[in-house]
């Protein structure tokens, strides 16, 4: 089973995160990592501070990776909205995917950063739990795969 | 410390099974709860969860009230009401435990009528788009994000 875990612009500095202002985006490598080798899990972990890098990324590898845990963007970096039009458009329908944030992005005020609408396939969210947004990420793509490898 | 949780769920999420199932699945409310109370049995520690469904906004609001001061932290389905409910939203606001807005299907992908959360502007942290599993995933974030291992 193979996972890749992209992070958008905005995520190498993380000191304004709300969630957990003790967090890096390496400390965040680190657990991810850690959790993947216990589920058996094969990692790739990158990030990008170039929007376009991340479509290019999300356009050409989704069919060698099994599950994808996206962040689109730090809660204080700015992306346009052609440009997340496009991340969204990007996503593959066929490789299950879920987009993650450290911080409650859906709180008042936070509407600039808010949630990718792809408009096919099934784009799981989950916002404001810090770190904690990409392990039950990790968990509930490898509990959706191995569901789905009993079922065929 | 054992902990007590609520699950609440709004309209329509007692047909649950039978209701669209490409979009909800095929499990039943009831084969969700027996779920998450299997997993807290595994989990130990004797923490306790009650789910309640209604079709009712004050019903709900009411069971948001009784839990002020009695239960550690709300994973809440509003359904629909999620996306008109003031009421609703007040209410968990005068609420003070940890909250968790849950969806199984991912409504930012939906009719943009779906788009706006009264219930997210009062709640901690938002999971959606993990089909019914996510009940289960909810429930384990919200016993570690109130400090319990699991």
């Amino acid at each position: 089973m193979k996972m890749l875990i992209l992070n958008g612009p905005g995520l190498a500095d993380l000191s304004g995160c709300e969630a957990d202002p003790d967090i890096s985006l390496k400390v965040i490598e680190a657990a991810c990592t850690q959790l993947c080798a216990t589920l058996g899990v094969d990692l790739d972990f990158r990030y990008t501070q170039d929007t376009q890098q991340l479509t290019t990324w999300l356009e050409e590898n989704p069919e060698g990776y099994d599950a994808l845990v996206l962040n689109p963007q730090g809660a204080q970096s700015a992306v346009s909205q052609a440009d997340r039009q496009a991340i969204a458009n990007a996503l593959d329908n066929e490789v299950p995917a879920v987009e993650v944030h450290l911080d409650h992005i859906l709180a008042a005020g936070k509407e600039a950063t808010g949630p990718l609408r792809p408009s096919k396939g099934n784009l799981g969210f989950i916002c404001g739990l810090g770190m904690q947004s990409y392990m039950l990420a990790i968990k509930a793509l490898h509990r959706q795969l191995q569901a789905q490898a009993l079922q065929s | 410390m054992s902990l007590r949780l609520l699950v609440l769920n709004g309209p329509n999420l007692n047909l649950l099974g039978t209701r669209e199932p490409e979009i909800y699945g095929d499990d039943t409310l009831a084969d969700i709860e027996a779920r998450c109370h299997a997993l807290l049995q595994k989990i130990g520690g004797g923490h306790e969860v009650v789910f309640r469904q209604s079709n009712h906004e004050g019903e709900l609001v009411t069971w948001i009230q009784q839990a002020i001061g009695a239960v550690d932290g709300i994973i809440i389905n509003a359904g629909a009401y999620t996306h008109t409910s003031v009421a609703i939203h007040d209410a968990l606001r005068a609420y003070q435990g940890k909250i968790f807005e849950l969806h199984i299907s991912n409504p930012h992908q939906r009719e943009a009528f779906r788009h706006v959360s009264f219930v997210a502007l009062a709640a901690d942290a938002v999971i959606a788009g993990l089909g019914v599993a996510g009940y289960e995933h909810a429930l384990e974030s919200l016993l570690s994000a109130l400090g319990e291992k699991t």
